[in-house]
């Protein structure tokens, strides 16, 4: 269970993202976080890892207060939370299967993976987790010659290495085409519905954003303006998300925007 | 079409702001500080063309093909045949073996110690600034001595022959690489990074995961690169009495065998040449 009390976050810079959110996500959910660009999605979601610490509140991942976290104990923490990046972030020069071993990594003392030194049954692991992505056969292909839908189930099977609770998605089919979204996102669903792992991911596209997550979060400069079932989103939920009523093109972000960020 | 450019004086030209009118509305693209640049750089070339000395500049080539004639004469050297030449020229490969192994072991010492400072120096791993700007300086510092002098200084503490000048090129290639290190790791995608961090891996493992694999081609390219220069440094090392081909130059050079100069400076020409070839070939096939 991840527990938002009182959190806020401002920047160095002075900027202040978050502000005051309460929150409770329970185990095996699936959540949208939506709202404008810049309006806090990328912070909350890189607060409950520590990516970004918060500044006040407190914050708890299964039952550990995160914010008071460090080094090592910190590190076991994020072993049990996979994340998946817009931009995939896979190390293209290397092969598909070291990519999702990466997941293995914090499992091990630093002088397994100075050494490629991981054992065969994590190896093993692995490949079983390319397999549930359906890429079992790309293994020992580079990264850089998959294509971006290949590459983000890559990442998908690196989380699932990890063996987590929780999945955090950065906006995870932002740079993905409206086929392979779909498929991408089909990958999230089963992933929350077979293994049971919570699912928070940031959407920019609000239709499927309804379609996929059971529990949307609306946000609006830092602050929590909607958290309900999808089921029960309206026009009048998403004004107040987006500041204005969206038009029919807007609701499933258009495909020009999505190439432009590639 | 009612869009124009605004007319302008020659003057204007050069130096000034362009303005267009499209459809009514004026955009002006700023001053260009290319013509500025260029005349700063024709006075600074005005003003130093004066220390260059003409008056009694005169070019001996007389003497240049005399030295050149002696070079490649072996009757009137120490070698007396060409036989003579050829062998002295066949034993030369001594010298150049150790040359090469001096040249390998301080590249390969100086890549091993780079490799930890470059990682310390990087901003974008190390991000402390207490804790790069000093490697940064250090690194710099042992830049700005001159490998000659490193070949001297060593020579004091390890004495004549091939361990001044292993010490000398490690020193050389730690600093150099270091440099050309850094900068490639603070241009490396950190988002690979990123993910090994949020996935539980320390800074450690991280690096090794994210960063060593976009590394490794481009960092042993600079290696081999650093070892060309070692192998042309190298000649003048063994000049100031750090062993190799260069001392058998400085021999030759100072018991005036010309001949033998000659046989070096041929054996040295082909043995750039070669490892030119070699190390550009396989540069190649990392890229």
């Amino acid at each position: 269970m991840i527990k938002f009390i009182n959190v806020g976050k401002t920047y160095p810079n002075g900027f202040q993202a978050l502000r005051a959110v309460n929150l409770e996500i329970h185990d095996g959910e699936f959540v949208a976080i939506i709202g404008l660009s810049g309006a806090g999605k990328s912070t909350l979601l890189r607060t409950i890892n520590k990516m970004h610490p918060i500044t006040t509140g407190e914050l708890y991942v299964n039952d550990s207060d995160i914010s008071k976290l460090k080094g090592r104990k910190l590190r076991l923490v994020r072993r049990n939370i996979g994340m998946i990046f817009q931009s995939f972030n896979l190390v293209k020069r290397s092969s598909v299967l070291n990519n999702v071993l990466a997941g293995r990594v914090a499992y091990h003392s630093t002088f397994v993976s100075l050494f490629n030194l991981f054992p065969a049954k994590d190896k093993l692991l692995a490949l079983q987790c390319l397999d549930k992505m359906g890429i079992l056969d790309k293994a020992f292909v580079r990264a850089d010659q998959l294509s971006g839908g290949q590459q983000q189930r890559v990442a998908l099977a690196r989380a699932l290495a990890q063996e987590p609770k929780i999945i955090l998605a950065d906006e995870p089919v932002a740079s993905l085409d409206p086929i392979t979204t779909i498929a991408v996102m089909n990958d999230f669903k089963r992933i929350n519905e077979d293994m049971g792992i919570t699912i928070i991911a940031n959407m920019h596209h609000v239709d499927l954003a309804l379609q996929y997550a059971r529990r949307i979060i609306g946000i609006k400069a830092g602050e929590i303006v909607y958290d309900g079932p999808s089921s029960e989103v309206n026009e009048e939920i998403l004004i107040s998300i987006y500041g204005r009523a969206l038009k029919e093109g807007e609701i499933l972000g258009n495909v020009e925007e999505n190439n432009e960020k590639k | 079409m009612n869009s124009k450019v605004e007319s302008r004086s020659l003057l204007q030209k050069i130096f000034g702001k362009k303005s267009y009118i499209v459809n009514g509305k004026t955009i002006v693209k700023p001053r260009s500080k290319t013509p500025l640049i260029v005349l700063i750089c024709l006075a600074v070339f005005i003003f130093f063309w004066q220390f260059i000395p003409t008056k009694n500049l005169t070019l001996k080539f007389d003497q240049l093909t005399v030295l050149i004639k002696k070079m490649f004469d072996p009757s009137s050297g120490k070698s007396q045949t060409w036989d003579g030449w050829f062998s002295y020229m066949w034993e030369l490969r001594r010298s150049v073996g150790e040359t090469l192994k001096m040249v390998l072991i301080g590249t390969l010492a100086g890549a091993v110690i780079a490799l930890p400072f470059s990682i310390i120096a990087a901003q974008n791993v190390s991000r402390k600034v207490w804790l790069y700007q000093p490697v940064r300086l250090f690194v710099n510092f042992i830049r700005t001595i001159p490998t000659v002098v490193l070949a001297v200084v060593a020579m004091f503490f390890c004495g004549l022959g091939a361990l001044p000048g292993i010490v000398s090129i490690t020193i050389f290639s730690f600093g150099l690489l270091t440099k050309m290190l850094y900068e490639i790791i603070e241009t490396v995608d950190m988002g690979p990074f990123e993910a090994l961090e949020a996935n539980g891996a320390n800074k450690l493992q991280a690096f090794k995961m994210a960063i060593v694999p976009q590394l490794l081609p481009v960092f042993l390219g600079y290696f081999i690169y650093t070892f060309e220069i070692n192998v042309r440094a190298s000649v003048i090392l063994g000049y100031v009495g750090a062993g190799g081909i260069g001392a058998e130059l400085d021999n030759a050079m100072s018991n005036m065998y010309y001949d033998h100069v000659g046989a070096v400076v041929v054996v040295l020409f082909f043995l750039v040449l070669i490892i030119q070839g070699l190390t550009s070939y396989i540069r190649g096939k990392l890229a």
